[in-house]
């Protein structure tokens, strides 16, 4: 039998295991409780909300003078067909969901025949039965729009279809007095959509390279030989830098803060000799030139985004290919979407023609818009006027923001598990910040705008939101499964819980005995 | 003894009480087939639709074993890096992450080679090759931050970053060691299916995707798809849950195998492909025999909504160049007369 314990023994171990325990409680568990918590910034995702809702709204832009933004439509009864005015709304939407439309375009349909109280709106869509073949589809005079329904039987994408050749073809865009009727100009396959892989993004500064590329097969060449001569790169270097310059002091400076260029000399290896070349030549076709361009290994397109300053540059490279041969008087020229523009050179190299075609394939590259007149003529390919771009940038560059935040948002919300970190909040503020200044710059003058104020502003908003989207330290915690961490806690905390209980239940069995 | 239980027990509960804090971020999704596809219907209509239109491929290939006995899994990453090159997609749109352990090793007895073959008719380990990510670099934070691409901009160059956008298709191909919804890594990881499935939300919702076909070669690969709820994925896994994926043979002289069967059955297959093929995914899919493989390919394609009938396997393995011949019109474009001032 063990001897008693002396009153001082029993009072020393009580002590003891008290002060175990409150190291464990007080120090302890807030430690355990900070080191495995997840650090989540707040994110004023509120302020990120209500912003969406002010873009959608129109940012209060509507102007009487400027139908290119916000427009109140009147929708007759027989457009109608049991079809709501927010189901035309929704489908002319999808429709317009294109970098340059719906940026800047929102409608607001009303039933004609039941607005009461509101405010007259401006245009009246009017829908007639007719089956006459061919369709006129749609025909605007004045106010007065006309959507031809077949058979009268409407439907909401036959109604949206005609409301957005109307508006975006003869209301909208830039050089109006230009445009005659518009003939599917806005069709995705040919017009506004296809620019969308052509890489039309907008970007605050343009780099184009030019590249000389000199195929080399066994046979040598005389042309390989020439253009290899100092007098022909210094032709090439000249050449390139006349585009540079026409563009630097052209149009397209007026929405861009810089264009920069170099030139480069490059050598093709033709390993096949002359076949390689000849197959091209025999069947030139999209898929033969598309292997070809594989075997050069082209970059892609893709933003820059250097250390010293926020904005994006768009490279575009352009590349004269000198074959070892060529039986066309003519040369090739093709575009590649999100690249640049070739031209491969005929049987006697021009390179004034090649740069000519270079300035071309620059207006496809950088174009919002390609238009087909119904009288078979095309529209003339310009730049956008300035201030009517900047402010479609700008609203682009401000729905880039938004779409950002809002992606940043619902990630924060539905990933919990996710890190955020203060800098990320730091970022969402700065976007704020600049969207508000972007949307001031916007309601006021064109002089302003004309600028570019509101798009730099914009395009810094789009910029923040894209670091706090992507920030390094805003990283999901990997998920471990439960049985993992009970294989972890159970040895680490078993040696200590053990005696930290066994010592606290004696001490409450001591103190209960001595209770009369 | 019963006071030495009762603690234990007590023990247990407290361990239990403070590991199951945070288990809640992880737990199946809260809604029902249902719900999931309307969820998916209104993301695909913000999105505008996966019309099956892109305008570039990329590849992200993975050998996440190390040591010798594992040649196998490096073989199969390589070989598939070999069948996208060649289908088009550049060095540039690659992202290889490997081991590298195998080619130099001192057991190697063809010092600077790697066969995925007996006949050793092809050295996958040729010139040419570019790994990005190679030996201890291949991890779990650095992989999943390659597909979000969240890295540390001013250390990290171009090349190793995976530079897509909403127009890219993207072929993620995955080789290792593998259970039930993880994926070892190196042998001192593990990467989950909640995980992955993180990271895809995560680039879909960044724009960081068109359409992503997701390939996975380890044993039980299927149940890493299982928890993938982002839309435009194709999934394929070369075994089911409690089923292992087997390697096809072994070279007698380089000592351990050297492919796997669901790698091997596919490249068998691709073999067949080349640029202008009008081979369909379909097509590849049903050339998956149980018989020949030993297991059980699965295939998701809820998230998915193109008819796997209508989709080219370039539309993934190969490249796209969007090219447009120029017309022949003089008349317009920017002025390239103008004087310079």
């Amino acid at each position: 039998m063990l001897p008693s314990e002396s009153t001082e023994a029993i009072v020393l171990r009580r002590k003891v295991v008290l002060s175990f325990w409150a190291v464990f409680v007080f120090l302890g568990l807030p430690l355990w409780f900070h080191t495995t918590t997840i650090h989540r910034t707040p994110v004023p995702l509120s302020a990120i909300e209500t912003l969406d809702n002010e873009l959608k709204d129109g940012l209060g832009l509507s102007r009487d003078d400027d139908p290119g933004l916000h427009i109140a439509v009147g929708v007759k009864k027989n457009c109608l067909y049991g079809i709501t005015t927010r189901e035309i709304s929704d489908e002319l939407q999808r429709l317009l969901r294109t970098e340059w439309t719906s940026s800047v375009f929102s409608l607001d349909l009303v039933d004609a025949d039941e607005c009461s109280g509101c405010s007259m709106p401006k245009y009246t869509l009017n829908c007639i039965g007719s089956d006459r073949t061919p369709l006129p589809k749609t025909i605007s005079e004045g106010l007065e729009i006309t959507v031809y329904i077949p058979s009268n039987h409407g439907s909401k994408e036959i109604i949206a279809n005609g409301l957005y050749d109307a508006f975006v073809g003869d209301f909208l865009f830039f050089n109006k007095h230009d445009l005659g009727s518009i003939d599917r100009a806005m069709s995705p396959t040919t017009g506004i959509l296809s620019t969308m892989y052509r890489g039309a993004t907008y970007a605050d500064a343009i780099h184009l390279s030019f590249t000389l590329l000199i195929a080399l097969d066994s046979s040598g060449g005389e042309r390989a030989i020439e253009a290899l001569s100092p007098e022909f790169q210094t032709e090439w270097r000249v050449h390139a830098e006349k585009v540079w310059n026409t563009l630097k002091f052209g149009e397209l400076n007026r929405y861009v803060s810089s264009i920069t260029f170099d030139t480069d000399v490059g050598f093709q290896y033709m390993t096949d000799g002359s076949d390689e070349w000849a197959r091209v030549e025999q069947d030139v076709s999209s898929d033969k030139l598309s292997s070809l361009l594989d075997t050069w290994d082209l970059q892609p397109i893709t933003l820059l985004t250097t250390s010293s300053n926020s904005s994006a540059v768009k490279v575009l490279q352009f590349v004269y290919f000198l074959p070892p041969y060529s039986t066309n008087t003519k040369s090739l020229s093709f575009t590649v979407a999100n690249w640049g523009g070739v031209v491969m050179a005929g049987d006697s190299p021009d390179l004034p023609a090649a740069m000519r075609t270079f300035g071309r394939q620059i207006d496809k590259l950088l174009s919002p818009v390609s238009f087909s007149l119904a009288n078979g003529s095309k529209s003339r390919k310009t730049l956008p006027h300035r201030h009517e771009f900047a402010r479609i940038a700008t609203i682009m560059n401000l729905r880039g923001a938004i779409e950002t935040l809002s992606a940043l948002s619902r990630l924060v919300t539905s990933l919990q598990e996710m890190a955020v970190p203060s800098t990320v909040r730091d970022l969402v503020d700065s976007a704020i910040k600049e969207w508000h200044s972007a949307v001031v710059n916007l309601r006021s003058d064109f002089d302003q705008v004309a600028e570019n104020q509101g798009l730099r502003h914009a395009a810094a908003a789009a910029q923040f939101a894209r670091q706090a989207v992507f920030d390094k330290d805003m990283m999901l915690n990997m998920f471990v499964p439960f049985e993992h961490k009970i294989a972890v806690y159970l040895p680490l905390l078993g040696p200590v819980i053990v005696p930290l209980v066994a010592g606290l239940r004696r001490v409450v069995v001591e103190s209960r005995k001595k209770e009369p | 003894m019963n006071e030495l239980l009762r603690i234990l027990l007590l023990a247990l509960a407290a361990c239990l009480v403070l590991s199951s804090k945070g288990v809640k971020g992880h737990e199946e999704p809260a809604f029902d087939n249902e719900t999931l596809q309307r969820f998916l219907s209104d993301q695909l209509e913000a999105r505008g639709g996966a019309t099956g239109k892109h305008a570039n491929n990329w590849a992200v290939l993975v050998s996440t074993s190390r040591f010798w006995f594992n040649y196998r899994h490096l073989a199969n990453a390589l070989s598939m890096y070999r069948t996208v090159k060649r289908l088009g997609i550049p060095d540039s749109q690659i992202i290889l992450m490997l081991a590298d352990d195998v080619a130099c090793n001192p057991r190697n007895a063809f010092p600077g080679t790697v066969y995925n073959n007996a006949d050793r008719a092809l050295d996958l380990y040729s010139n040419n090759i570019e790994v990005d990510y190679r030996g201890y670099e291949v991890t779990v934070d650095t992989f999943l931050r390659v597909l979000t691409d969240k890295v540390d901009r001013r250390t990290t160059p171009r090349s190793k970053r995976l530079l897509t956008d909403e127009n890219s298709n993207i072929f993620i191909y995955l080789t290792g060691h593998g259970g039930n919804e993880f994926l070892k890594f190196q042998d001192a990881e593990e990467v989950s299916a909640f995980d992955i499935a993180d990271a895809f939300a995560q680039m879909w919702e960044t724009k960081r995707y068109h359409e992503i076909l997701f390939m996975i070669d380890t044993c039980q690969a299927n149940t890493m798809y299982s928890k993938f709820y982002s839309p435009n994925i194709l999934a394929v896994g070369s075994s089911e849950l409690d089923e292992s994926s087997y390697s096809h043979h072994a070279d007698s002289d380089v000592g351990v195998a050297v492919i796997d069967r669901f790698t091997y059955y596919n490249l068998e297959f691709l073999e067949k492909v080349d640029k202008g093929s009008e081979l369909m995914m379909k097509d590849l899919f049903d050339s998956y025999d149980p018989v020949k493989i030993h297991s059980h390919a699965g295939v998701r394609t809820d998230l998915y909504n193109r008819n796997l009938s209508e989709v080219p396997i370039t539309d993934f393995f190969g490249n796209v160049q969007a090219v447009e011949i120029d017309e022949d019109d003089d008349e317009e474009g920017i002025n390239m007369e103008e004087t310079v001032h």
